[in-house]
């Protein structure tokens, strides 16, 4: 895997697109609305910075026309309250400051902030003159101050920032809802198909999650499984026919050359290992050809039937019987085996060929057979010794029955 | 607006009905001059239910603003004509629109006081710290400043209107 491009998962895809349109969402919203919050704010503010200097006007006319200038002083901070007003002065009609009050309140903006507020949002003061009878005695600035303004947009930034934890918290959640429901099953159906791919696990199936695109996909999935499923077991069939065809000799069932010289192979590979013994036997017919020539390839044909099948009778289970061509045939006796044993399976063959074959349409025939037999590793180690040894015997064997018959018919 | 307008108020309204105020005016040599702006200044907030062409103001006794006063009018161009009382006039007070209680016996200034109570006429007494004269406005004067105090049962009982703003300048009683 590594080296090769990864590519995105639908997962991380869908979840930064939610993610990033939230944010967007979110951040659009809420500086529209605070934005235009702030504009009324100060506009408001604005508006209430003068009816405050209208107010201080009005409250302290009198302290000024008796000269009382601590009056004048109460009369300010009795109305200048709150965090809206920076300072408030109190110019005289001669130009000189007649009375101050700065703000008390600090709260917890720093004064630097708070300073440049103050100079951006309300660089120049509310002012209303004092007059009395048309002549002007004192003026009254009341400078704004922009804490009320900067605590506002601070916790608009905190509840910004909250909506965005939750905001993306509810993401995650959805995205994991969209895991169990979309990629769960296409991960499955990525497993399933892997195990088809490695195990030939045909049989598997993907299980519906229950959205209905999903599901589609899910069903076309599945039936595309069955439909390769079915392709799969008629070709695993069709080549089982094949190999056995290869392997196996059509007339009679039993196996041919091909399979025998491998068997054999494997035969000698085994006892080496094991360090044991097996045997070969070779057979041939006696007057196959005359049978053949008088009955003609039907009886022909018949008879190596039954000799394959009284073959296979007569060994054990782990045995097998091999024709060879014609009327010869093999027959390996897998280890353990011993010269005993080989002498009671040539005996059972020589017992069992007495029984007459049937042949068709015209009754019974007798055919016996020759036996060579060759020991691993008495007689040799190797297949070409083996089977040269147990066809020597055999032809020994034949040569022997032809002297009897010859000597019985005398 | 009108309900911002009331929330700005309401320490206004607050203070002038409790206000506990001294006006601080600088006396000593200066006693004459404060006090003549004081009672010029109480006539300016003072609204009589006719609009004056002239205000007369009567002085009974010595007062502490000497012959003097009044030296203008007021700032609205109304000129203010003294009237001095030596003796109590019972006819000459009708034509009054201030009363100026110089220095006088406590008695006699009840008697000037009762005169005009329910007359529109504000009443100022000078001699009186205690304010049981009835005047309107009795003058308190400290080492080195000058205040004064406002019976409010009387202002109530006048014909005059004494703008509520004085209220918060006056010293409690």
């Amino acid at each position: 895997m590594s080296g090769k491009m990864v590519s995105p998962s639908l997962h991380s895809i869908l979840s930064r697109g939610y993610r990033s349109l939230i944010l967007l969402a979110l951040i659009l919203a809420s500086g529209t609305i605070i934005a235009s919050s702030a504009v009324a704010m100060i506009q408001h503010m604005e508006r209430s910075l003068h009816l405050t200097a209208r107010t201080v006007a009005y409250t302290v006319e009198p302290a000024i026309v008796f000269g009382d200038v601590a009056a004048v002083r109460e009369g300010m901070a009795s109305v200048a309250t709150g965090d809206m007003v920076d300072r408030l002065v109190i110019v005289g009609a001669d130009g000189k400051e007649m009375a101050r009050s700065t703000r008390s309140f600090e709260g917890l903006i720093p004064p630097a902030i708070l300073q440049f507020g103050n100079d951006v949002l309300f660089s120049t003061p509310a002012k209303i003159e004092i007059a009395r009878n048309g002549k002007v005695i004192a003026k009254v600035l009341v400078f704004g101050s922009s804490s009320a303004m900067i605590r506002f947009l601070f916790s608009g930034i905190v509840i910004v920032v909250c909506c965005v934890g939750i905001a993306m918290l509810a993401t995650s959640i959805l995205a994991r809802r969209l895991h169990s429901g979309v990629i769960d099953p296409l991960n499955h159906a990525v497993e399933v198909a892997r195990s088809v791919r490695v195990e030939r696990a045909f049989s598997r199936r993907v299980p519906a999650p229950g959205l209905r695109e999903v599901d589609n996909f899910v069903e076309d999935f599945n039936s595309l499984l069955s439909e390769l499923q079915s392709w799969y077991e008629g070709l695993t069939q069709e080549n089982r026919q094949l190999e056995r065809r290869a392997t196996h000799d059509p007339l009679t069932g039993v196996g041919n050359r091909a399979l025998f010289e491998q068997r054999l192979e494997q035969a000698i590979g085994n006892a080496r290992e094991q360090e044991s013994g097996f045997a070969l036997l070779y057979l041939d017919g006696d007057g196959f050809k005359r049978i053949n020539d008088t009955y003609g390839h039907d009886a022909g044909d018949a008879v190596l039937r039954a000799v394959s099948e009284r073959l296979s009778s007569c060994i054990r289970n782990a045995d097998h019987v091999y024709r060879l061509g014609g009327d010869e045939f093999a027959v390996i006796l897998t280890s353990p085996v011993g010269p005993d044993e080989v002498a009671s399976v040539v005996e059972r063959i020589g017992q069992t060929m007495r029984f007459p074959i049937t042949i068709p349409s015209h009754g019974f025939v007798h055919m016996s057979l020759s036996v060579g037999c060759a020991l691993y590793p008495t007689h040799g180690r190797s297949a070409a010794e083996l089977c040269k040894m147990a066809d020597e015997a055999m032809y020994r064997d034949k040569l022997r029955r032809r002297n009897n018959d010859l000597a019985s018919s005398l | 607006m009108k309900r911002w307008f009331l929330l700005l108020a309401a320490p206004l309204l607050i203070c002038a009905t409790n206000g506990i105020t001294p006006v601080a005016v600088p006396v000593g040599s200066d006693a004459a001059r404060a006090t003549a702006h004081l009672v010029k200044s109480v006539l300016e907030y003072t609204r009589w239910p006719k609009r004056r062409e002239v205000i007369n103001l009567c002085v009974v006794g010595e007062a502490r603003f000497g012959e003097g006063f009044p030296h203008a009018s007021l700032d609205n161009d109304v000129p203010i004509r003294r009237r001095s009382f030596t003796q109590f006039d019972s006819a000459a007070a009708s034509a009054c629109d201030a009363l100026y209680l110089g220095k006088i016996e406590l008695g006699r200034a009840r008697q000037w006081n009762a005169l005009v109570r329910g007359t529109p006429v504000v009443t100022i007494a000078e001699h009186d710290p205690q304010c049981i004269s009835e005047a309107m406005i009795c003058l308190i004067y400290g080492r080195n400043s000058l205040s004064f105090e406002l019976n409010v049962d009387a202002v109530a009982r006048s014909k005059v209107r004494i703008d509520p703003r004085i209220f918060r300048m006056a010293r409690g009683l």
